[in-house]
């Protein structure tokens, strides 16, 4: 006779939301810039012991040798995952998010800034004048 | 290109400019040191201003690199296509120098959080960020033929530069050229500190490269933030004679009457220059 099933809750989901988050955001910049420019997400190192998930958010240039620009990192535990931590590197802000809308109202804030605009904007003209001078 | 005349000798320096509008003296180190490659933190001259002032009247030109580092500047005496960015994050700037006929070389310029936002215990904690970027960097050129260079924010001896999860930042030029030990199970690559020689007065020039004074128990005073480290795979175009903590700029000190930075004229960092002789490829 069976005695069913003793390992209690569903494990979480393989990619934790907010990474899941992030990819959809790379995939968006992808199919924005015609692959010109590719979202990675990356993890990244954490103290040894430390609970805590780290993830990048980079932008690298395929035509620029791979050229990476990071752009932020999340942090977080896995149960409970809010609250989330956002390091956001081109503003060189700090952010603590409290669950998903909050996520995802702060990676607007950073990705549609006028400093990330520009970053796209230099590489994309990069990518051009490197295209037209051969260097 | 010039450098080609001194025998393959490459000229770094990197100042610490605390936003001072320091061009004119910048322009006189760059010429009195032969500089080549110039880095500057926490600059505020605007770039084409500086290239002008360096270029004015020389043969040989700077070029400033299309890059997107806001903390860390480049100005570099080659053309940009030899100057590759390979990655900028909040602190660290990635570049790798590709001359025709010499090995590659990968160039880290560092500005590490400040004793003001982060104690000693949370910048070493950091600092397996930092070593992470570079391994990445090293696996993605193919070679550890790397040197970091900057203001650290912290003193050779201090955790984050030592421990080997960090920048792993040893004293002793024999032992690094093992290239690596082992760590609880985990390979772990060293760099040598050159720094560890330029520390104290009883070193050639000054006794650090920042001077901090505060009435607490523990203040080292002199502090030598500023500092290069190089992978075992640049020991050999590398020696400790081509090494200097500037402290006068053709003449002009760099030092108060009392011997400490001038941080009224000047910056409160001291410029650091070194020379790397990068041998031809086989």
């Amino acid at each position: 006779m069976s005695i069913g099933d003793l390992w209690g809750e569903s494990p979480p989901p393989e990619i934790p939301k907010p990474v899941e988050i992030l990819m959809e955001q790379a995939s968006f910049l992808e199919k924005k810039t015609e692959n010109q420019l590719m979202g990675n997400v990356l993890s990244t190192a954490r103290p040894r012991g430390s609970e805590l998930f780290n993830y990048l958010l980079e932008i690298v240039v395929p035509a620029l040798d791979d050229y990476s620009f990071g752009v932020l990192r999340i942090s977080f535990e896995l149960m409970p995952i809010y609250p989330l931590d956002v390091e956001d590197m081109v503003h060189d802000k700090e952010y603590t998010c409290n669950d998903e809308d909050h996520l995802i109202d702060v990676l607007k804030r950073i990705l549609s800034s006028d400093e990330v605009r520009k970053v796209i904007q230099r590489l994309l003209w990069q990518i051009g004048l490197e295209k037209r001078t051969g260097i | 290109m010039n450098i080609w005349d001194r025998e393959d000798m490459i000229n770094f320096l990197f100042w610490n400019l605390r936003g001072k509008p320091l061009k004119e003296h910048v322009t006189t180190l760059c010429r009195e040191h032969e500089v080549d490659i110039l880095i500057l933190a926490e600059s505020n001259i605007p770039q084409a201003e500086l290239l002008d002032m360096l270029n004015k009247n020389e043969v040989s030109k700077f070029e400033a690199p299309h890059d997107l580092s806001k903390k860390l500047r480049f100005y570099v005496k080659f053309p940009a296509e030899y100057f590759k960015s390979v990655r900028d994050e909040r602190n660290i700037a990635i570049r790798k120098l590709e001359l025709p006929n010499v090995w590659d070389i990968l160039i880290v310029a560092v500005h590490l959080p400040s004793k003001l936002y982060l104690d000693s215990e949370n910048q070493t904690l950091m600092c397996p960020r930092y070593a992470d970027l570079i391994r990445k960097a090293e696996s993605k050129v193919g070679h550890c033929r790397t040197l970091v260079v900057g203001d650290f924010n912290m003193n050779p001896f201090e955790n984050g530069v030592v421990n080997s999860e960090g920048f792993h930042a040893l004293m002793d030029r024999r032992l690094t050229i093992k290239k690596s030990r082992k760590v609880w199970g985990v390979k772990r690559q060293f760099f040598y500190n050159p720094m560890w020689g330029k520390m104290s007065d009883s070193s050639e020039g000054p006794p650090g490269t920042y001077y901090y004074r505060k009435s607490v128990p523990l203040c080292y005073i002199w502090n030598t933030f500023d500092q290069v480290l190089l992978r075992p795979e640049l020991l050999d175009f590398f020696s400790n004679d081509h090494l200097k903590v500037i402290d006068n700029i053709s003449g002009t000190p760099l030092l108060s009457k009392t011997g400490i930075p001038d941080k009224k004229s000047f910056s409160d960092h001291l410029p650091l220059f070194f020379k790397l002789q990068i041998e031809k490829e086989a």
